[in-house]
Protein backbone atom coordinates (compact mmCIF):
# COMPACT_ATOMS: atom_id res chain seq x y z
CA UNK A 1 0.00 0.00 0.00
CA UNK A 2 3.17 2.36 0.99
CA UNK A 3 4.71 1.71 -2.52
CA UNK A 4 1.38 2.30 -4.26
CA UNK A 5 0.96 5.97 -2.46
CA UNK A 6 4.60 6.77 -3.32
CA UNK A 7 4.11 5.73 -6.62
CA UNK A 8 0.81 8.12 -6.90
CA UNK A 9 2.23 11.18 -4.97
CA UNK A 10 5.57 10.45 -7.91
CA UNK A 11 2.62 10.88 -10.77
CA UNK A 12 1.46 13.38 -9.05
CA UNK A 13 4.58 15.70 -8.77
CA UNK A 14 5.42 14.96 -12.37
CA UNK A 15 1.92 16.19 -13.53
CA UNK A 16 2.30 19.03 -11.79
CA UNK A 17 6.10 20.14 -13.25
CA UNK A 18 4.62 19.40 -16.64
CA UNK A 19 1.39 21.59 -16.35
CA UNK A 20 3.22 24.65 -15.35
CA UNK A 21 5.78 23.56 -18.23
CA UNK A 22 3.55 23.57 -21.07
CA UNK A 23 1.52 26.71 -19.86
CA UNK A 24 4.55 28.57 -19.20
CA UNK A 25 6.63 27.83 -21.77
CA UNK A 26 4.63 25.81 -24.27
CA UNK A 27 3.58 29.25 -26.22
CA UNK A 28 6.05 30.21 -28.67
CA UNK A 29 7.41 33.88 -28.02
CA UNK A 30 9.55 35.22 -30.77
CA UNK A 31 12.28 37.43 -29.39
CA UNK A 32 13.11 40.62 -31.19
CA UNK A 33 15.08 40.91 -34.29
CA UNK A 34 17.81 42.61 -33.36
CA UNK A 35 20.68 42.35 -35.74
CA UNK A 36 18.94 43.91 -38.83
CA UNK A 37 19.23 47.03 -36.86
CA UNK A 38 22.84 46.17 -35.86
CA UNK A 39 23.51 46.01 -39.61
CA UNK A 40 21.33 49.22 -40.36
CA UNK A 41 23.52 51.04 -38.34
CA UNK A 42 26.85 50.33 -39.83
CA UNK A 43 25.64 50.72 -43.04
CA UNK A 44 24.55 53.92 -42.15
CA UNK A 45 27.89 55.10 -40.63
CA UNK A 46 29.55 53.80 -43.19
CA UNK A 47 28.02 56.10 -45.72
CA UNK A 48 28.00 58.66 -43.62
CA UNK A 49 31.87 58.56 -42.97
CA UNK A 50 32.43 58.23 -47.02
CA UNK A 51 30.11 61.54 -47.19
CA UNK A 52 32.22 63.40 -44.41
CA UNK A 53 35.57 62.30 -46.39
CA UNK A 54 34.10 63.59 -49.79
CA UNK A 55 34.34 60.32 -51.18
CA UNK A 56 30.68 59.20 -51.88
CA UNK A 57 30.43 62.06 -54.23
CA UNK A 58 33.00 60.43 -56.33
CA UNK A 59 31.01 57.47 -57.10
CA UNK A 60 27.42 58.80 -56.89
CA UNK A 61 28.38 61.44 -59.63
CA UNK A 62 29.04 58.33 -61.65
CA UNK A 63 26.67 55.70 -60.39
CA UNK A 64 29.92 53.66 -59.41
CA UNK A 65 27.85 51.26 -57.71
CA UNK A 66 30.35 48.33 -57.94
CA UNK A 67 33.37 51.10 -56.79
CA UNK A 68 31.27 51.76 -53.79
CA UNK A 69 30.35 47.88 -52.94
CA UNK A 70 34.28 47.64 -52.95
CA UNK A 71 34.96 50.54 -51.03
CA UNK A 72 32.46 49.11 -47.93
CA UNK A 73 33.76 45.94 -47.51
CA UNK A 74 36.10 46.49 -45.06
CA UNK A 75 33.39 48.67 -43.13
CA UNK A 76 30.29 46.29 -43.26
CA UNK A 77 30.63 43.01 -41.30
CA UNK A 78 31.93 39.91 -43.17
CA UNK A 79 29.02 37.74 -42.63
CA UNK A 80 26.53 39.46 -44.54
CA UNK A 81 25.78 39.99 -48.74
CA UNK A 82 25.03 43.76 -49.39
CA UNK A 83 23.88 45.67 -52.65
CA UNK A 84 23.83 49.37 -53.49
CA UNK A 85 21.40 51.35 -55.76
CA UNK A 86 22.28 55.00 -56.41
CA UNK A 87 19.36 56.61 -57.82
CA UNK A 88 17.48 60.10 -57.77
CA UNK A 89 13.75 59.37 -56.71
CA UNK A 90 13.08 56.46 -58.68
CA UNK A 91 15.36 54.03 -57.26
CA UNK A 92 15.23 50.04 -59.39
CA UNK A 93 14.66 47.02 -57.12
CA UNK A 94 17.42 44.91 -56.79
CA UNK A 95 15.39 41.68 -56.40
CA UNK A 96 17.20 40.57 -53.37
CA UNK A 97 15.94 36.75 -51.93
CA UNK A 98 16.87 36.52 -48.45
CA UNK A 99 15.23 35.56 -45.41
CA UNK A 100 17.13 37.91 -43.67
CA UNK A 101 17.06 41.23 -45.85
CA UNK A 102 17.20 45.29 -44.82
CA UNK A 103 18.00 48.14 -46.27
CA UNK A 104 18.91 51.87 -45.25
CA UNK A 105 18.82 55.16 -47.55
CA UNK A 106 21.39 58.05 -47.39
CA UNK A 107 20.17 61.41 -49.15
CA UNK A 108 23.28 63.37 -50.69
CA UNK A 109 24.33 66.02 -52.13
CA UNK A 110 27.04 66.03 -54.33
CA UNK A 111 29.84 68.62 -54.09
CA UNK A 112 31.36 71.77 -55.13
CA UNK A 113 30.19 72.31 -58.59
CA UNK A 114 28.51 69.40 -58.84
CA UNK A 115 25.03 69.34 -57.40
CA UNK A 116 23.16 66.55 -57.55
CA UNK A 117 20.46 65.48 -55.20
CA UNK A 118 21.02 61.55 -54.87
CA UNK A 119 19.60 58.92 -52.68
CA UNK A 120 21.94 55.81 -52.00
CA UNK A 121 20.41 52.90 -51.04
CA UNK A 122 22.43 50.04 -49.16
CA UNK A 123 20.54 46.58 -48.99
CA UNK A 124 21.72 43.72 -46.52
CA UNK A 125 20.97 40.27 -46.54
CA UNK A 126 22.32 37.15 -45.59
CA UNK A 127 22.02 33.94 -48.06
CA UNK B 1 1.27 8.66 4.65
CA UNK B 2 5.04 8.42 4.81
CA UNK B 3 7.79 11.68 4.75
CA UNK B 4 9.82 10.39 1.89
CA UNK B 5 6.15 10.50 -0.69
CA UNK B 6 5.30 14.16 0.06
CA UNK B 7 9.14 14.87 -1.02
CA UNK B 8 8.25 14.23 -4.58
CA UNK B 9 5.25 16.66 -4.32
CA UNK B 10 7.40 19.28 -2.04
CA UNK B 11 10.23 19.17 -4.83
CA UNK B 12 7.83 19.22 -7.58
CA UNK B 13 6.12 22.37 -5.82
CA UNK B 14 9.89 23.94 -6.08
CA UNK B 15 10.82 23.14 -9.50
CA UNK B 16 7.12 25.06 -10.32
CA UNK B 17 8.72 28.11 -8.37
CA UNK B 18 11.81 28.13 -9.80
CA UNK B 19 10.32 28.17 -13.13
CA UNK B 20 7.95 30.64 -12.90
CA UNK B 21 10.73 32.83 -11.64
CA UNK B 22 12.50 32.11 -14.44
CA UNK B 23 9.96 32.93 -16.95
CA UNK B 24 9.26 36.29 -15.13
CA UNK B 25 12.70 37.07 -15.72
CA UNK B 26 12.25 37.10 -19.07
CA UNK B 27 11.21 40.27 -19.73
CA UNK B 28 9.55 40.86 -23.00
CA UNK B 29 8.01 44.52 -23.16
CA UNK B 30 11.49 45.70 -22.07
CA UNK B 31 13.09 43.77 -24.63
CA UNK B 32 10.88 45.68 -27.02
CA UNK B 33 11.09 48.13 -26.13
CA UNK B 34 14.81 48.70 -26.42
CA UNK B 35 14.21 47.62 -30.09
CA UNK B 36 12.51 50.45 -30.57
CA UNK B 37 14.84 52.73 -29.05
CA UNK B 38 17.35 51.72 -31.34
CA UNK B 39 14.96 51.75 -34.45
CA UNK B 40 14.15 55.44 -33.11
CA UNK B 41 17.92 56.22 -32.87
CA UNK B 42 18.37 55.38 -37.12
CA UNK B 43 15.59 57.87 -37.48
CA UNK B 44 17.56 60.17 -35.49
CA UNK B 45 20.47 59.53 -37.63
CA UNK B 46 18.26 60.24 -40.82
CA UNK B 47 16.91 63.35 -40.11
CA UNK B 48 20.57 64.76 -38.88
CA UNK B 49 21.70 63.09 -42.47
CA UNK B 50 18.93 66.08 -44.04
CA UNK B 51 20.56 68.58 -42.22
CA UNK B 52 23.78 67.98 -42.69
CA UNK B 53 23.24 67.51 -46.71
CA UNK B 54 21.61 71.01 -46.02
CA UNK B 55 24.46 72.83 -44.49
CA UNK B 56 26.15 70.87 -47.23
CA UNK B 57 24.01 72.53 -50.14
CA UNK B 58 25.36 75.85 -48.55
CA UNK B 59 28.57 75.29 -48.87
CA UNK B 60 29.09 73.57 -52.06
CA UNK B 61 26.69 76.31 -53.89
CA UNK B 62 28.54 78.89 -52.14
CA UNK B 63 29.25 82.22 -52.86
CA UNK B 64 26.52 82.61 -55.23
CA UNK B 65 23.15 83.56 -53.31
CA UNK B 66 20.11 82.25 -55.96
CA UNK B 67 22.27 78.66 -56.78
CA UNK B 68 22.05 78.43 -52.66
CA UNK B 69 18.12 78.87 -52.76
CA UNK B 70 17.84 77.15 -56.10
CA UNK B 71 20.11 74.03 -54.26
CA UNK B 72 18.17 73.93 -50.92
CA UNK B 73 14.66 74.31 -52.21
CA UNK B 74 15.45 71.45 -54.76
CA UNK B 75 17.20 69.39 -52.21
CA UNK B 76 14.46 69.97 -49.57
CA UNK B 77 11.65 68.75 -52.62
CA UNK B 78 13.85 65.74 -53.12
CA UNK B 79 14.12 64.57 -49.37
CA UNK B 80 10.48 65.13 -48.94
CA UNK B 81 9.70 62.59 -51.56
CA UNK B 82 12.58 60.12 -50.67
CA UNK B 83 11.01 60.17 -47.10
CA UNK B 84 7.31 59.91 -47.94
CA UNK B 85 8.45 56.75 -49.92
CA UNK B 86 9.79 55.31 -46.75
CA UNK B 87 6.56 56.25 -44.69
CA UNK B 88 8.39 59.02 -43.19
CA UNK B 89 6.61 62.69 -42.99
CA UNK B 90 9.35 65.96 -43.76
CA UNK B 91 7.46 69.24 -43.48
CA UNK B 92 8.67 72.52 -42.25
CA UNK B 93 8.93 76.34 -43.08
CA UNK B 94 11.95 77.37 -45.25
CA UNK B 95 12.72 80.82 -45.58
CA UNK B 96 16.11 81.86 -46.97
CA UNK B 97 17.18 86.00 -47.86
CA UNK B 98 20.42 87.43 -48.98
CA UNK B 99 21.66 90.75 -50.44
CA UNK B 100 24.17 91.52 -52.79
CA UNK B 101 27.24 93.30 -51.64
CA UNK B 102 26.29 96.84 -50.09
CA UNK B 103 27.60 100.39 -50.58
CA UNK B 104 26.40 103.17 -48.41
CA UNK B 105 23.40 105.87 -49.54
CA UNK B 106 22.31 103.15 -52.45
CA UNK B 107 19.60 101.16 -52.50
CA UNK B 108 19.83 97.33 -51.76
CA UNK B 109 17.60 94.91 -52.54
CA UNK B 110 16.74 91.65 -50.35
CA UNK B 111 15.43 88.72 -51.76
CA UNK B 112 14.03 86.61 -49.78
CA UNK B 113 12.05 83.38 -50.50
CA UNK B 114 9.65 81.50 -48.82
CA UNK B 115 9.37 77.11 -49.87
CA UNK B 116 6.16 76.02 -47.76
CA UNK B 117 6.37 71.87 -47.14
CA UNK B 118 4.20 71.99 -44.23
CA UNK B 119 1.71 69.80 -45.69
CA UNK B 120 -1.27 71.96 -45.33
CA UNK B 121 -1.93 75.56 -46.76
CA UNK B 122 -0.84 78.66 -45.45
CA UNK B 123 -3.79 80.88 -45.84
CA UNK B 124 -2.00 84.42 -44.77
CA UNK B 125 1.57 84.72 -45.04
CA UNK B 126 2.66 88.26 -44.12
CA UNK B 127 6.28 89.59 -44.52
CA UNK B 128 7.12 92.87 -42.51
CA UNK B 129 10.70 94.12 -42.97
CA UNK B 130 11.54 97.20 -40.79
CA UNK B 131 14.60 99.27 -39.81
CA UNK B 132 15.88 102.71 -40.46
CA UNK B 133 13.82 104.72 -43.08
CA UNK B 134 12.33 101.38 -43.75
CA UNK B 135 8.84 99.63 -43.30
CA UNK B 136 7.41 97.12 -46.16
CA UNK B 137 5.08 94.44 -45.47
CA UNK B 138 3.90 92.09 -47.90
CA UNK B 139 0.63 89.93 -47.29
CA UNK B 140 0.12 86.85 -49.48
CA UNK B 141 -2.81 84.58 -49.14
CA UNK B 142 -3.73 80.95 -50.32
CA UNK B 143 0.11 79.91 -49.80
CA UNK B 144 -0.03 76.10 -51.38
CA UNK B 145 2.12 73.10 -50.12
CA UNK B 146 5.26 72.55 -52.05
CA UNK B 147 5.48 76.14 -53.15
CA UNK B 148 8.00 78.93 -53.07
CA UNK B 149 6.96 82.41 -52.40
CA UNK B 150 9.50 84.79 -54.17
CA UNK B 151 9.71 88.58 -53.01
CA UNK B 152 12.01 91.17 -52.39
CA UNK B 153 12.62 94.57 -50.21
CA UNK B 154 14.62 97.47 -50.32
CA UNK B 155 17.07 99.22 -47.93
CA UNK B 156 19.53 102.40 -48.42
CA UNK B 157 21.91 101.53 -45.87
CA UNK B 158 22.97 104.88 -44.00
CA UNK B 159 25.66 103.46 -41.67
CA UNK B 160 28.46 100.94 -42.04
CA UNK B 161 26.66 98.37 -39.97
CA UNK B 162 22.82 98.23 -39.09
CA UNK B 163 20.42 95.01 -38.13
CA UNK B 164 17.15 94.79 -39.80
CA UNK B 165 13.99 93.09 -39.00
CA UNK B 166 12.08 90.84 -41.19
CA UNK B 167 9.15 89.40 -39.43
CA UNK B 168 6.94 86.50 -40.72
CA UNK B 169 3.55 85.15 -39.40
CA UNK B 170 1.66 82.67 -40.89
CA UNK B 171 -1.37 81.06 -40.25
CA UNK B 172 -3.06 77.70 -41.39
CA UNK B 173 -5.86 75.42 -40.17
CA UNK B 174 -3.25 74.18 -37.63
CA UNK B 175 -0.84 76.46 -36.36
CA UNK B 176 -0.33 80.35 -35.99
CA UNK B 177 3.56 80.85 -36.04
CA UNK B 178 5.22 84.12 -35.95
CA UNK B 179 9.08 83.94 -36.31
CA UNK B 180 11.25 87.14 -35.82
CA UNK B 181 14.52 87.45 -38.38
CA UNK B 182 17.39 89.93 -37.80
CA UNK B 183 18.82 90.67 -41.36
CA UNK B 184 22.53 92.01 -40.27
CA UNK B 185 23.89 94.57 -42.88
CA UNK B 186 27.30 95.61 -43.50
CA UNK B 187 28.98 98.19 -46.06
CA UNK B 188 30.87 96.11 -48.54
CA UNK B 189 29.09 92.73 -47.85
CA UNK B 190 27.23 90.19 -49.20
CA UNK B 191 25.11 87.68 -46.94
CA UNK B 192 23.05 85.14 -46.85
CA UNK B 193 20.49 84.37 -44.18
CA UNK B 194 18.47 81.66 -43.47
CA UNK B 195 15.90 79.96 -41.11
CA UNK B 196 14.29 76.49 -41.43
CA UNK B 197 11.74 75.18 -38.90
CA UNK B 198 12.05 71.25 -40.00
CA UNK B 199 9.85 68.48 -38.55
CA UNK B 200 9.89 64.89 -39.31
CA UNK B 201 6.81 62.62 -38.41
CA UNK B 202 7.09 58.77 -38.40
CA UNK B 203 5.33 56.30 -36.45
CA UNK B 204 7.62 55.83 -33.66
CA UNK B 205 9.19 59.32 -33.60
CA UNK B 206 8.35 63.26 -33.34
CA UNK B 207 11.20 65.45 -33.90
CA UNK B 208 11.75 68.99 -34.64
CA UNK B 209 14.69 71.64 -35.04
CA UNK B 210 15.60 75.31 -35.83
CA UNK B 211 18.74 76.23 -38.24
CA UNK B 212 19.18 79.26 -38.63
CA UNK B 213 22.62 81.26 -39.44
CA UNK B 214 24.33 84.15 -41.30
CA UNK B 215 26.53 83.01 -44.05
CA UNK B 216 29.17 85.66 -45.64
CA UNK B 217 29.46 84.99 -49.51
CA UNK B 218 31.23 88.00 -50.13
CA UNK B 219 33.31 90.56 -48.95
CA UNK B 220 34.65 93.36 -50.84
CA UNK B 221 38.33 94.63 -49.65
Amino acid sequence: MKGLLKSLEAIIAVLIILTVFITYFGTKEALPEFETITWQLKGFNSLKALDDSNELKNYTKTNNTSGLETRLLSMLPRDIDYEVVICDLTCSDPNIESEKLTSITYLTVGGVNDFQSKQVILYMYRE
Amino acid sequence: MSMKGQTFVIMAIIIVIVMVMLKSSLNFVKIIENKRYIESGLERYQFQNVKDELEKTIQISYPNGKNITDNLNEFLKFSRQSFKSRTIELNGLFLEAYFPTIETGIDTRLNVSVLNLLGETINTINLSFSGSGVGQTQTNYTFEDYNILDTNFTFNLQANVYNYTLNITYNTSSENATKIIIIPTEVGKTKYIYYFDIRMVSNKLEQRDILESTVILNESS
